[in-house]
Formats: structure tokens, sequence, C-alpha cells
């Protein structure tokens, strides 16, 4: 242990001549002060090439198994994935539990940064998705479960995706990467669409707040229709069925249980019905957002092939594997079962 | 030699001085009197002259004076000898032997000085709660502590010597309805073909007549304390005394009687639960710790959380030694206290642990020698070590943790697991004189344990049938339990 | 003779069944059913189960016409002496092979999980000398040690059933899609996995226990088994697709729980494989066993201990070759006829002769 340099993140990114630039970050210890890390850049032509070279460069052996985070250029993610994250799979030390992200423009800088809150870039970063993964504006994803997934002709992996801000040095999460196969289609989910397509995935929510602006323009204060709430419960079915014709529809049903943390008029209550009214339409309009973004990227980020190949087998093997996510037809169905207005009225 | 009935008291005299012709002691007195001469003879250092003058002078006196004849009836104190080869012992047990000048009978009587040891707390077991009564160094008064508990007539005391050169006494105490027959006659016949020239003290017994001497583990039970060694006698064990040892052997003994301490009996349920499921725990903490910690330090560091993995790395990353050899300093340097520990007076031994202490815990961190981790680890095995009642199992566990770091430093995880395998083989071999001692558990335990939970503590007398007992719990706690109240 | 010692007890029986038939092939064994039958592979361990009964009845069969005499004298009692020693000397040559199989086996997992740099004979003659040093003595000490590890087996399984947290039962539809055949042929590996209950069968004088009793025993362990690799050939199928990601895992289990990372502790699947090495030790020592009893039958010694040294090195020696050599696989080939032959054919060959003779004996009688 002494004489290892531990690697806590790894970044990929495709250089202009196609070639792969990694770089890796490993703290570097300061018994005065708290945990600095340094960064280390490598050019080559695979992830293990780019080891080898790092080795030169590092001052310890270089070790992988603290690598938790995994960031991914866009440039790199657009195309196929899977070939060069085999390294990960075959070395018997490395930690399978590590994370993903895709990263807007070039990821090596996101390491090079200088946070303030912790000196420790890559703990900086875990802490951010982590924290993202927890208020579920993005999925819980790591290496072992998106081969499974990758590897499913029916089912596609989203990634979060990550945005450096170069002036005020700070990294945030963006909203979720779509995947079709093996690639970065170039599409993403923005932070109001990405929690719904969580919930829409079954998860369970975690008080993620959205806030919206149910007031028309023309009013003199448009800023007092705007309404925040939480989610509190949520309730999600999912129904296949295949016509005679072989197309594919699918039923959505949320049930949403929200709680109001702010409303500038005042009373819930008494505007409860026109509240649930809105609620349903704009939730309506946003899950018609996603499912509209999902079907340009063909990510089928729920499994719906792996569903045919269950429940309806003759169909999916007559199925174009590659398109059919775009003609499937879904028919989504929101329904706010609650509101509740906390401790004021 | 020849009959006593035959030896005079010239004679004897020449005998016994022929004995004991090196033990300057022994003395031999002769009572001059105006009929008869009588000769007294015994050991100086054995007798106790109060006595002496109270059984043997006073009542020689008138007969010396007035001719009387010893009226052997009516003097209690007074034995008759049959044989000459008895002499010795006699004499070396305390006696004072007396013939009359011209007749042949020799008398004896008992005149030893008894000096015991107060009964008072052996000072390795003590208990918060409970009897604070020990044994002792004389047999008999052993025997008399235990008698004095144990008011029964199913107890079986046997005597019995062993030793060639050197006897020494041994005293069997068992129930003869609780303890099983087989282990009791495996236990005389081990001690009748033991040869050994004498025995140094009972660990001497306990190598000769055990099962498997070379094993690490011990296999017979060994306490000072009364209130054990009555409950072990009601479990059915035979309990072996011997003279010149407070401590006795108990036989046959499973592993988990070494983890039992008197505090079990009289604690509530619970928490004796909870206390012995921490001495489990400190037993396994005490042999595998500092092992696991150098598994993980040389091989297998991804074991560590994410968070700990940095504070550790920083805490040896100056250190020049490797963590095997770190440990062993740390380890050794603790059992040398611990042994210094016990040989110092207690004046200088508070003085001494404070530098043992501060100097070895912290200065050695601050040059940079050992880590602040090796620390911890160490102190906390250390103390686990101790938390095991018994104090040879105590030992046999520190010194098992030696291998283990051994192992793991060679093959880390790999190599504890073979370890724990050769170990529990081992454990699986052992038998405490026909019953296994590794059995820990079994299904009747569970059984039992449940029962007890359900029906209230078990310590039936076998007569009662199941009926009975529920009929007694209910009037002794007056539970609703099969829905008729109780008036 | 039968010492007492080495009596076995009628609830000893299950321990040793079922330690004697979890071992090495635990780990890889979704993989190597899932290559044939994909996701029905947990419906082939069930069907290995029943097939595996039969195998039990024959031999138990065998045994209950000539009780009190050893396997091995029954091998001679029923085809002469001469060819009674070929059978004996076969048979100790088969288990030898299995073990040196068993040993190659772990030496390989462990290189290849643990301890990369380790020399191989470091790590084979550690497994070979400590089941030597507990095999040596009487039976008993072997039994209870089975009886201690067995627990072990329920941390392996909870550790596994983590898994379910992250499972997707959908893997495991549509049943049966391709039709019986690959489940058949995924049946034939879950039974090599099954061998085991010849142990039993071959103390079986030492047992005391009625032949029903032992009967029951048996069968009620090898169900437990049976339905223990159902469950984590079942776990193992919802967590990887099939056919492509489980075929990229030959060890899926350790796969499994290395992903899992708890917040005292990460990387599990060291424990799991440091818990594993009991098991394989477990069938390790009862194969060491039988070869060394059948060398003391065949040079009619009374005690075992004394082939063991010969029987160890020689298993040492073979299966650091295979290693070496990487020649697991043809191996595996040869050991799956001896496998055919050992525990099915000749059994059910003797039992035929035994029935064959024991009717022509009545008919001598009647004449």
């Amino acid at each position: 242990m002494k004489n290892a340099t531990l690697v806590q993140t790894v970044t990929y990114d495709l250089t202009s001549k196609k070639r792969l630039r990694v770089g890796a970050a490993t703290p570097v210890l300061n018994s005065a002060d708290s945990l600095q890390n340094m960064t280390l850049v490598a050019e080559a032509n695979t992830p293990g090439e780019a080891r080898i070279l790092l080795n030169r460069k590092a001052s310890g052996l270089l070790d992988s198994s603290k690598n938790k985070l995994l960031l991914l250029g866009e440039a790199y993610a657009v195309h196929d994935i899977l070939p060069f994250l085999d390294i990960h799979y075959r070395n018997p030390r490395n930690a399978l539990d590590a994370r993903l992200a895709v990263v807007k423009g070039e990821a090596l800088p996101l390491i090079q940064l200088r946070s303030k809150s912790e000196s420790n870039v890559s703990r900086y970063l875990l802490n951010l998705i982590q924290s993202a993964e927890e208020s579920l504006l993005i999925p819980k994803e790591d290496i072992q479960a998106i081969a499974s997934v990758i590897m499913d002709p029916g089912e596609d992996v989203t990634l979060p995706y990550i945005e450096l801000e170069s002036s005020s040095q700070l990294a945030s999460v963006k909203g979720i990467a779509l995947f079709d196969k093996r690639k970065y289609t170039g599409f993403y989910l923005n932070d109001t669409q990405s929690p719904l397509l969580l919930l829409l995935k079954g998860g369970k929510p975690r008080q993620n707040s959205f806030s919206f602006n149910f007031g028309s323009p023309k009013e003199e204060f448009p800023q007092r229709q705007i309404v925040s709430f939480l989610i509190t419960k949520s309730n999600r079915k999912l129904k296949l069925t295949v016509d005679e014709h072989k197309q594919i529809h699918v039923a959505l049903h949320l049930k949403l249980v929200l709680r109001v943390i702010e409303y500038p008029n005042g009373d819930v209550e008494a505007d409860k019905d026109k509240l649930l009214r809105e609620y349903k339409a704009y939730f309506t309009k946003l899950t018609g957002e996603v499912i509209h973004q999902l079907q340009r990227a063909n990510c089928d980020a729920f499994g719906i092939g792996r569903m045919l190949m269950a429940y309806h087998p003759d169909v999916w093997r007559g199925l174009d594997k590659e398109q059919y996510f775009r003609q499937v037809k879904f028919s989504p169905n929101i329904v706010i079962d609650k509101i509740k207005s906390g401790i004021e009225h | 030699m020849c009959n006593s009935t035959t030896m005079d008291s010239v004679h004897l005299e020449h005998h016994l001085n022929a004995i004991f012709k090196h033990a300057e002691d022994f003395t031999i007195e002769t009572l001059q009197g105006p009929q008869c001469n009588i000769l007294i003879a015994y050991f100086d250092t054995l007798a106790d002259k109060k006595k002496l003058h109270r059984y043997v002078m006073e009542a020689l006196m008138p007969v010396v004076a007035e001719q009387q004849n010893i009226a052997i009836s009516s003097t209690l104190h007074f034995k008759i000898i049959q044989k000459v080869d008895n002499l010795q012992e006699l004499l070396l047990t305390g006696s004072c032997l007396i013939q009359i000048e011209g007749e042949h009978p020799i008398y004896a009587v008992d005149v030893s000085i008894e000096s015991p040891r107060t009964v008072e707390e052996p000072e390795n077991e003590k208990v918060i709660q409970g009897s604070h009564e020990g044994f002792v160094e004389e047999l008999r008064r052993n025997v008399y502590l235990i008698r004095k508990t144990l008011k029964t007539k199913d107890l079986v005391v046997k005597y019995m010597k062993i030793g060639d050169d050197v006897q020494s006494e041994l005293c069997f105490i068992y129930m003869p309805q609780r303890a099983e027959q087989q282990v009791i006659e495996e236990m005389e016949q081990r001690i009748l073909n033991a040869t050994t020239s004498g025995l140094r003290s009972i660990g001497d017994l306990e190598q000769l007549i055990e099962d498997s001497p070379r094993s690490p583990f011990p296999q017979m039970l060994n306490t000072e304390r009364v209130d054990r060694v009555i409950a072990l006698l009601k479990q059915g064990k035979v309990i072996i005394f011997v003279e010149g040892s407070p401590a006795c052997l108990i036989a046959p003994v499973h592993f988990n009687d070494f983890m039992r301490a008197s505090d079990d009996y009289n604690s509530r349920w619970m928490s004796s639960m909870f206390i012995s499921g921490l001495r489990w725990l400190s037993i396994i903490v005490a042999i595998f710790l500092p092992a696991f910690y150098i598994a993980v330090v040389a091989f297998h560091f991804e074991v560590l959380p994410d968070e700990l993995v940095m504070p550790i790395k920083t805490s040896i990353n100056e250190i020049p030694f490797p963590p095997l050899i770190e440990a062993f300093i740390m380890e050794l340097t603790i059992e040398l206290i611990r042994e210094a520990g016990l040989r110092l007076p207690a004046r200088i031994g508070a003085t001494v642990s404070i530098v043992g202490g501060l100097v070895i815990g912290d200065a050695i961190v601050k040059a940079g020698l050992i880590s602040t981790t090796m620390i911890i680890v160490v102190a906390i095995t250390a103390i686990a070590a101790f938390c095991i009642p018994t104090h040879e199992m105590s030992e046999t566990v520190r010194l098992l943790r030696f291998p283990f770091m051994l192992l793991a430093a060679c093959l880390g995880f790999v190599g504890m697991s073979f370890g724990i395998i050769l170990i529990w083989g081992h454990l699986c071999k052992l038998e405490s004189f026909g019953s296994p001692y590794f059995m820990i558990i079994t299904f009747e335990d569970v059984k039992k344990q449940v029962q007890a939970f359900l029906f209230g503590k078990a310590d039936p007398s076998p007569r009662q049938t199941k009926w009975q007992r529920i009929q007694q719990q209910i009037s002794a706690k007056g539970w609703n339990f099969l829905g008729r109240k109780k008036r | 003779m039968v010492v007492k010692k080495d009596n076995i007890h009628k609830n000893q029986i299950v321990y040793m069944v079922i330690q004697a038939q979890v071992g090495v092939g635990i780990l890889s064994l979704p993989y190597n059913i899932a290559k044939y039958a994909n996701q029905d592979s947990w419906i082939s361990t069930l069907v290995a189960g029943v097939i595996m009964l039969l195998v039990i009845l024959i031999m138990w069969l065998l045994c209950k016409s000539y009780p009190g005499m050893m396997m091995f004298d029954i091998f001679k009692q029923l085809t002469g002496n001469k060819l009674g020693k070929c059978l004996i000397i076969g048979y100790t040559i088969y288990f030898m092979l299995q073990s040196s199989y068993v040993l190659s086996k772990y030496g390989k997992i462990i290189e290849g999980w643990i301890l990369e740099r380790t020399p191989h004979w470091i790590v084979l003659s550690l497994m070979v000398l400590t089941s030597a040093y507990i095999v040596k003595d009487s039976l008993q000490s072997m039994i209870r040690f089975f009886m201690l590890v067995t627990p072990l087996l329920i941390v392996l399984i909870a550790l596994s059933s983590y898994a379910l947290r992250n499972a997707n039962f959908l893997y495991i539809l549509p049943v049966a899609q391709n039709g019986w055949m690959p489940i058949f042929k995924g049946s034939r590996e879950a039974i090599f996995s099954m061998l085991g209950c010849d142990l039993v069968f071959f103390l079986y004088p030492y047992v005391r226990a009625s032949h029903t009793q032992i009967l029951k025993s048996v069968i009620r362990a090898h169900l437990m088994v049976t339905l223990l690799y159902t469950y984590l050939v079942f776990i193992s199928l919802v967590y990887f697709m099939s056919p492509n990601d489980i075929k990229r895992v030959p060890e899926p289990f350790i796969y499994m729980i290395k992903s899992y990372s708890f917040r005292v502790i990460e990387r599990m699947d060291l424990f799991f494989i440091s818990i594993w090495i009991v098991s394989v030790a477990t069938s390790f020592m009862y194969l060491l066993l039988l070869s060394a009893k059948g060398l003391a039958h065949l040079f009619a010694a009374p005690k075992h201990v004394t082939f063991l040294p010969v029987i160890c090195l020689l298993t040492l020696i073979t299966s650091l070759w295979l290693l070496d050599s990487d020649k697991l696989n043809v191996v595996n080939n040869y050991l799956t006829v001896c496998h055919y032959l050992f525990q099915a054919i000749i059994p059910a060959l003797l039992l035929f002769i035994s029935i064959v003779r024991k009717k022509t004996g009545d008919k001598r009688e009647e004449q």
C-alpha cells in the first residue's frame, strides 16, 4: 500500500488525431494540509497503453483499485464506449462500483479544476454525483450495472451528464445523457426532464423540487403564479400491449402525490382544482418532451425491448432491432393524487 | 522390615534414626519417670508444640508418674500402629510416635501444625457479584470448602497418591449421578498409569493426564473459585485437587467452559448473553485483528472504504518498516510490558506503566517508527486478550496471534483462511476424556434455550414431567398460561 | 474392524453430504450451465438433482444388499478378487484425478482473483497440507469439521442474495424458449457439481443408522444442495443477462459480489473467496480420504494414514502440471467420461450382478 499511487478518477478524451487522451487524478499526501491531487496525462491508442505510459510518470505503482469515477468526454462517448472499458472489467483489483459520467466538451479540465469546497477534486466530483443521485436527478449506474444493460439488445443505458462552468470553477450536473446501444447520441435530458424520466422508470422520489409558472404573461406579477412543489410519492405502472398490426403500445400511468413548498398566492386549498389541472397539464407536457427526446435519441431507457423479449418473443423476433424504439407509441397518463399544502393552508 | 509387634523401643529408636539420619529436625525425646520411660518421636518442624503438650505430654505425665496403664480406648487421640511401613509416612505428615519402654505397641498422635492461608478471593478470578471464596493450599481444607456448600450425600471423594520418589496426595471429587462413568474410569486409569518422579505443581499433573499435551489449547479447566467448582460439579464434571495447590483441575471440559465466568451465573439472562457475546467477540478480535490489519495494509487495501484509505495511507507513509515488522515490534513490546508488570513491586509498577504508555505509545509514533493505526490495533488486541475469563485460554489466544500474523503477511486473506481451517481442524480433533472439545452449539442446546425462553429457566429434577414443570411455573409466576385465572 | 472413534452418527450424515457436494464448482456453476441452457439454467439444476437421485438410489441398493461391507469389499465380492482389485485401483485413480482437478481449479481461481504473483506450489501445498492434517486422524475429526463449517454456507447465501437488489427478473423469461435439449445439456454440467454422495456410500459400514434413515438423510441433504444450487443459479441469471453477459464472466458470483460496497467494508468478494476456500477444502478432504482408504484396502493396511503422503504428493504434482500446462479442459473431458463410468455405469452393473446372483442363489436354495 505504501508504494501505490492511487488513481481516483480517470478521464477519457478523444483528441483530434483520434487518439485517446487519458487523465488520472491521484491524491498527493501533504501531512501539513489536506489532500491535494496531481493530474497525470498520457496519450495513447488504448487505455492499457496509456496506463503503461502513466506508470512511467507516476512516483509509485499505479493502482486503480480505488478508481471510483470515470469521466467520458463527449467527443469520446459518441463512439463505442465498451471496448475501452474492457480493462476495467478484466483487472481483478478494479472496483466495479465505479461511477460513469459524460462530460460536455472535454473531460480533462474537470479534474484540473481547483475547487474551493474540497481540495481533493475526485472527492468533490464523486460527492457531486452521489448527491445528485440522492436527489433523483441522475440514475445510479456503476460499471457493473451498465455492462449488463449495454449488452442487452432490448435496453439502453443512461448516464449522468456533467458540465464544467469554467467561470466559477465549479462542475454541475446538467442532466442525463442518452445512449443508443454503445454510443452517446448527443441528446440529453435537462434537469427538469431527468427526474421525470427516473420517476417514469419506477424510481422512488427523493424530495425532487419543481417549480413552474402557470400564470399568463399578461398579468402584473407573473412571478406570483410560480408554484414550487415536491413530489413525495410516486406510483408507476407500465403496460405493454401489441395489437394485430404488430404495433407496440406502451401505456404509462404515473400517480403522484405532491407537496407545495411555495405558493405566493397564498391559499393552496382554495385553488386546489386549478392547481391539479395545471399540474397535470404540466407533467403531461413534460412527459411528452421526455419521450420525444428519448425517441429522437433512439434510447430505450424503459427496457421495452427486454419486456418484448420476455412476454412477446415472436414479436421481438420480427422487429428491426435497431429502430424498434422509434415505432413504439407511448400514451402517458399522469394523475395527481393529492396535493399536500404543508403546515400552512 | 520386621513387624512392629516385635520391635521394642531401642530398636525403634535405631530404626528411625537410621531412616532420618540427615534430618536434624527429627527429634526423639524420652519421658523419664520412676516406673517407665516413654519414647516420643516427632519432627520438630512439623509438630505443633501446643498440641504436643496438650495431647501428649499432659496425657502421658500421669502414666509416667504413677505407672497407670495407658487406657487406649479412653484416649481418643491415640492410634495403634499395625505396620512399620506407616511409621515414616505418619512422622512426615506431622504425627508423633509414642512407645513405652518394654512394651511393644507403638502409638501415633496427630500433632501437625495447622496454619492454613485464609480463604480469600483468588487474584486472577475476581467477579463483581458472587461469592468471593477461593481455595487454599491444604487439600482437606479445600474439600471442607466444597462440602460446606454442597451438603449432599451424593458426593464421591476419593484420595489417591501420585509420584514415585516424592508422593503428592490427590483428591477426586464428583457427583456419581451426574458425572459419566466412562470419564471417571478414564481419569483414574490415567492417574494410576502416570509415572513421574514427583509433581511440581498442578500444571504437571495436567500435562500428564490430558489428551493432547502438545496442543496449544488447554483441555482441563484450572480454577481457584469455589462457586465455579460447585456449579461445574453439578453439571457433572470431575474435580481433582492436589495437595499444595489452590487450583483444581476439572474435566471433561468444552471450549465453551473456558469462556464462562461466575458472573454469568449471577446476572440476568439478557445481560449475561450480551456479555458472553462480547467475550466471544473479544476472542475473535484478539486472534484475528492484527492479522487482518496486516493483510489489509500489505495486500488488500481495497477493502477499506474510500474515506479510510487516505488517512491510513498518510499514517503509514513515512514508516520505515513493513507492517509485519511493525506489528511484531509492538506486540512483543506489549508482551514485555505485561511480563514486567507481573514481576514489579507495586510501588514501581505505577511509574513503569506511565513510562510504558507514554514513551512507547506516544514517543514511538512521534519518532516515526510505528504508525498510529498500528498502535490502536495493538492496544485493542491486548485489551481483548485480557477479556477472556480463564488465564490459560487467554495465554493461548495471545500465542495464537503470532502465527496468524505471519500467515497474513505472507498470503493475505487466503493465508488467514488456511490458518482458520487449521485451528478449527485441530479443535475438532481435540477431545477431553472422550467427549468432543469444540462442539460449541448443538441442536439440543438450541432446543433447550428455546424451551428455557418459553417455559422459564430449566433446571429441572429429572423426575418432574413437563406438565408438572409448567404447573410449577404458573404457580410461581401467576401467568395466565392456560387461560385460567389464578386465584 | 470398526474403531469406536470412526463411528458416524446419523445426524452427521446430512452435513457430510452437503459439504462433500458443495465445493469448487459452485463458483462457475452458472457460467457452465448457461453456456448450454441460457436463461433456463435454473431448471437444469433441478433436473440434475432429480437425475442424481437415481444414482443415489442405485448406490444405496447396492450397499443395502451387503451391509457391513465397505464398497471396496463389495467390488471384490461381486466380481472376484482380481477384477475387484482392478476396480479398486480404478476408483482410487478416479478419486485422485478428481482431487487433482479440484486442486487445479482452486489454484486457478486464487491466482486469477487474489494472489496473482504467488507461485502455484505454495497455494496448492497449503491446501494439501491442511486437508491432510485433518484427514489423517479418525473419521470423527473430519466429520466434526464438516459440521462446524456448514453454517458458513449461510454467509455465502446471504452475500449472494444481496444481488437481488439489482435484479431484473425479466432476464429469466421466457421460460423454455429453446426447448428441452439445452436444458438437459446444462443438467449434465450441473450433475458434476453434485457428486458427493459417494462419501456416505463408501463409508457405509461406519454409519450407525438404519438403512432407511441413511437413505432419508442422504436424500434430504441432496435436495437441500439442489435447492441451494438452483437458488444461486437463479440469482446469477437475474443479475447477468444471458446469453451475452453471462458468457463473459466465468465466475459470476465473485463478479456480483465485487460490485457491492458497504459503508464499513468494500470488496466483499475477498471474504467470499476466503469462505469458499473452506468449501473447497472440505471437498478435497473427502476425495483424499476415499483415495487413501482405497489404497489402504488394496494393501490390506488397517489405517489410511500411511498412504496419505503418497497420495498428497501425487495429487500435488498432477495439479501443478495441470495448472502450468493449462490442460484443465482436457482433463475435464476425461473426467466427464470417468464420472459417467464410475458413478453411474459401474454401480448399475454391480447392482445388476448382485440382483442376478441373489436370484440364482434363491433358485439354488429352492432346488
